[in-house]
């Protein structure tokens, strides 16, 4: 079922969605469940847990080497 | 006070942007390097130039991934610009190249996952607007 604008806004005026936020809450539960659902989402997900492995021991192994690396780039790294 | 769409939408440009900290810090590495690095030949200090400047170029998703493609070539050059005396320097600048590149492959996938969100939620408010 599709809400009209009108419905969309009629709800999002009320002082009940408005307080509680509750069409913010409702607008991120749904896009959490779509994302969730989206296999492109989880594999770039994954591809990017993997990049950010790969990034740190990179960091790590150029320190080991003598490489100063920057206090930016070792936050950046979540190191 | 609520966000016009105008502001929402300069807001997710800047977040698709890679930041200019970052390439400023994967610059400051370079030159933190070729510090300590002494003695180094003009053609390994050309190279660090070369290098900052494609750091410098990755801006957003497809420039950054430009910028990765030219570093990895740089890369294969490493061994042209470093030899005789600055042989022994090879390891620590290979090291430093593969941070680097890995670095902006892990900017590049984040910009994508940011885009992948942005997309779906324009989906979902299409979706509920009809």
């Amino acid at each position: 079922m599709k809400l009209t604008k009108e419905e969309l806004e009629y709800m999002k005026n009320k002082p009940v969605f408005q307080t509680e936020g509750i069409v913010r809450a409702i607008y991120t539960k749904l896009l959490q469940k779509k994302l969730k659902s989206n296999p492109d989402f989880k594999k770039a997900i994954d591809s990017f847990d993997s990049a950010q492995n790969k990034m740190k021991k990179s960091i790590i192994d150029a320190e080991k080497k003598g490489v100063k690396i920057p206090a930016e780039l070792k936050k950046y790294a979540g190191l | 006070m609520a966000k016009s769409s105008a502001e929402i939408q300069k807001e997710y440009n800047e977040v698709l942007k890679v930041s200019q900290s970052l390439t400023g810090a994967l610059n400051d590495m370079v030159d933190d390097t070729a510090k300590s690095q002494k003695n180094l030949s003009d053609r390994a200090k050309e190279y660090n130039t070369n290098l900052k400047s494609i750091f410098s170029s990755a801006q957003e998703i497809e420039s950054t991934e430009e910028a990765i493609l030219k570093a990895e070539k740089l890369k294969g050059e490493l061994s042209k610009r470093y030899f005789g005396a600055n042989k022994k320097l090879l390891p620590q600048k290979e090291a430093e190249v593969d941070a680097g590149i890995d670095i902006l492959k892990n900017e590049k996938k984040r910009l994508q996952l940011v885009k992948q969100v942005d997309d779906s939620q324009q989906k979902l408010t299409e979706s509920i607007n009809g």
